[in-house]
């Protein structure tokens, strides 16, 4: 909730506010539609505030890749424990527990993840250097590898860099050349690691204002801009949808609670029916046995004896349950966090 | 002998508490300024003045507009209150860092309409992406004098905004910059009123907004001051010649003296006007543009 807290708006796609809330602020990678950079463009000419761009969609060995600028790490307070910011494209920054985990600090690489291993012309890895390590906060940036946004984008292919193709001695790679316009082929190199000496050659195709973000975080300069910003919202001055991620939350919250306060109340149900039915087989049991039970006191065993056989029949069944109740529970408190991530998350 | 530690005790508090106040008589609480050109670094140090401390990395000699920077000095800008920026896709290295966006400041986006758009080469395609090419804009806007008076605006403006308590300093130090551009105007009106009708020639192309701003047309080339250009360079100059007679190159430096010898025997006036992207070996930004006006005055 602190986390929701910290945050003041956030603005993304329209569709679903808990998805994009739970994207931008626990870089949890939910299926939200993407916006388009030029927004942060039209946030900052309102004059209300900072816009801080999120792309949040690839991974490095498990760890969210987070795109976004230098603005982030002040909003956040994140401080660098080693090393330094990111300086240049293809350079990251990797919270706490991504050092600690995967054992990495400044100097090292890290590769980004394919989308998917059979689309062999899909999106090639990324081989990002390490320049920073953040200090442990105990949120979710910990768990996070940062990187400028541009970075990200050439992630997703829409910016890359290879040979000049207009100079380059190697005719092999040129598909058709005539005066005003060189085409190359598929077998034009393109470079996987970004460092100074092939930096120049990467570039973006087209107007990278059209480029996608996730969200973007909005950090107003005072409550009155804050208001003024989510009325524009309101009047459908402004495309997209802007939430206050603290009430987001809450609405979440209060869903659970209410959902536990549900089956607090069914398993208090089921459980006076199960003492019922208890009751009736036990009840059953004892008159199906009428017979057993007039030999026992017929051969001699006072009335007495007869309830303390019966009662410890009974209490080695109530053991028995306890039992098979504990290892049960420690099966389900095992998989519970990941349960909750996955299918209620 | 404890009275001893404790003396020692005390004094070494003494002297942190003035280190301490060392470091703030030391200027902390100046504004950090930081410029990509050095015409903006003249502006920021000009109209911010003993508030501002203004900085700026690049070494002479090296033309600001492809300057790569290092490491140390990306941070020394993302340490900085406030980044100048020239726009126009003047140094193209801000587009392969990172530095944070809230810092940085373009200075000629409010005539960003009236940028000079190039063609930078040939059009390629390789992939999806389809055909495209590197288009850019001219961007050594201040050399109409118009826009600098606008960049320097600008400049004012961003700095009142971080500090709004000097905003009167800022302010009366930007009105006798103004003044000064404004009379470096006038000057280079009246002496482009001497090339009316006539063509210059250009030994790079950086004179668009002089062009465009004064009313001259100059054909540019892609010489360079320190490099002797090769025989197809001097066959199209030999042909332009014939085609637009000129009698005045313009060049942002002092060329090799045998280049100078050739054009001047082609009938050609060699004339320095330097741009001053970086800072002069001597003077400032006005002197160096009071110099180049004088110097295409005396020319005609």
């Amino acid at each position: 909730m602190s986390r929701a807290d910290s945050t003041p708006l956030i603005v993304g796609a329209k569709g679903s506010s808990t998805d994009l809330v739970i994207n931008s602020l626990y870089f949890r990678h939910e299926k939200i539609e993407n916006i388009l950079m030029n927004f942060t463009g039209t946030l900052k000419l309102t004059g209300f505030g900072n816009p801080i761009p999120l792309l949040s969609s690839f991974k490095a060995r498990g760890y969210s890749i987070v795109g976004t600028n230098l603005d982030y790490f002040d909003f956040r307070n994140l401080k660098i424990a080693e090393g330094r910011k990111f300086g240049f494209v293809g350079e990251c920054v990797i919270g706490s527990r991504v050092a600690e985990s995967l054992n990495l600090v400044p100097g090292d690489s890290l590769i980004s993840s394919p989308e998917n291993f059979f689309d062999f012309a899909g999106v090639y890895p990324l081989k990002m250097t390490v320049v920073g390590v953040l200090k442990e906060t105990n949120t979710p940036d910990d768990q996070a590898v940062f990187t400028d946004i541009k970075t990200n984008w050439i992630i997703m292919g829409l910016g890359h860099g290879h040979e000049d193709i207009t100079q380059t001695l190697d005719q092999s790679v040129i598909l058709n050349r005539d005066s005003s316009n060189v085409t190359a082929n598929a077998k034009l190199f393109m470079y996987n690691v970004i460092n100074p000496k092939n930096l120049d050659s990467f570039h973006f195709h087209g107007d990278i204002s059209n480029y996608p973000i996730s969200s973007i975080i909005f950090v107003p300069k005072d409550t009155k801009s804050s208001t003024l910003l989510r009325g524009r919202f309101e009047s459908k001055e402004m495309i997209n949808q802007i939430v206050v991620p603290s009430k987001v939350v809450e609405t979440l919250l209060q869903s659970i609670f209410r959902i536990k306060e549900i089956f607090n109340t069914v398993f208090i149900l089921v459980g006076f029916a199960t003492l019922l039915i208890l009751g009736l087989i036990v009840t059953l049991s004892i008159r199906l046995r009428k017979d057993e039970i007039f030999t026992m006191f017929t051969i001699g065993s006072s009335r007495a004896k007869i309830f303390e056989i019966i009662g410890f029949e009974l209490l080695i069944l109530v053991v028995c349950s306890l039992i098979t109740s504990f290892i049960l529970y420690q099966f389900t408190d095992y998989f519970v966090d990941d349960f909750i991530n996955y299918f209620i998350l | 002998m404890k009275k001893t530690i404790l003396l020692l005790v005390l004094l070494l508090f003494a002297c942190g508490e003035q280190k301490d106040q060392v470091q703030v008589k030391g200027g902390v609480d100046k504004l950090k300024v930081i410029s990509v050109n050095y015409p903006l670094h003249y502006f920021a140090q000009r109209i911010g003045g003993d508030v501002v401390d203004a900085q700026y990395p690049v070494a002479e000699k090296v033309d600001p507009a492809y300057w790569e920077p290092s490491t140390k000095e990306i941070v020394l800008y993302q340490e900085a209150d406030l980044i100048l920026l020239n726009g126009a896709g003047y140094a193209k290295w801000v587009e392969k860092v990172s530095l944070p966006p809230s810092k940085l400041y373009n200075t000629s986006l409010p005539f960003k309409d009236n940028y000079v758009e190039i063609n930078e080469g040939l059009t390629h395609s390789h992939g999806p992406g389809g055909e495209h090419e590197h288009k850019g804009y001219a961007f050594i806007t201040w050399l109409n004098f118009d826009n600098a008076i606008i960049q320097a605006e600008e400049v004012y403006k961003a700095l009142s905004n971080l500090l709004p308590e000097s905003q009167q300093t800022f302010k009366s130090n930007y009105e006798s910059l103004k003044n000064e551009l404004a009379e470096l105007n006038q000057k280079m009106n009246t002496a482009a009123t001497k090339f009316e009708g006539t063509t210059l020639f250009g030994s790079h192309p950086v004179y668009q907004y002089l062009s465009g701003g004064y009313n001259i047309n100059i054909i540019s080339f892609h010489w360079e001051p320190d490099a002797m250009p090769d025989n197809f360079e001097w066959d199209r100059f030999k042909s332009l010649t014939k085609v637009n007679p000129s009698t005045i190159m313009l060049w942002e430096d002092e060329p090799l003296p045998e280049v100078k010898q050739k054009i001047i025997d082609s009938g050609i006036k060699v004339v320095v006007f330097n741009p001053c992207g970086n800072k002069p070996a001597s003077g400032d930004f006005l002197s160096v543009m009071n110099q180049n006006i004088q110097s295409l005055k005396a020319s005609k």
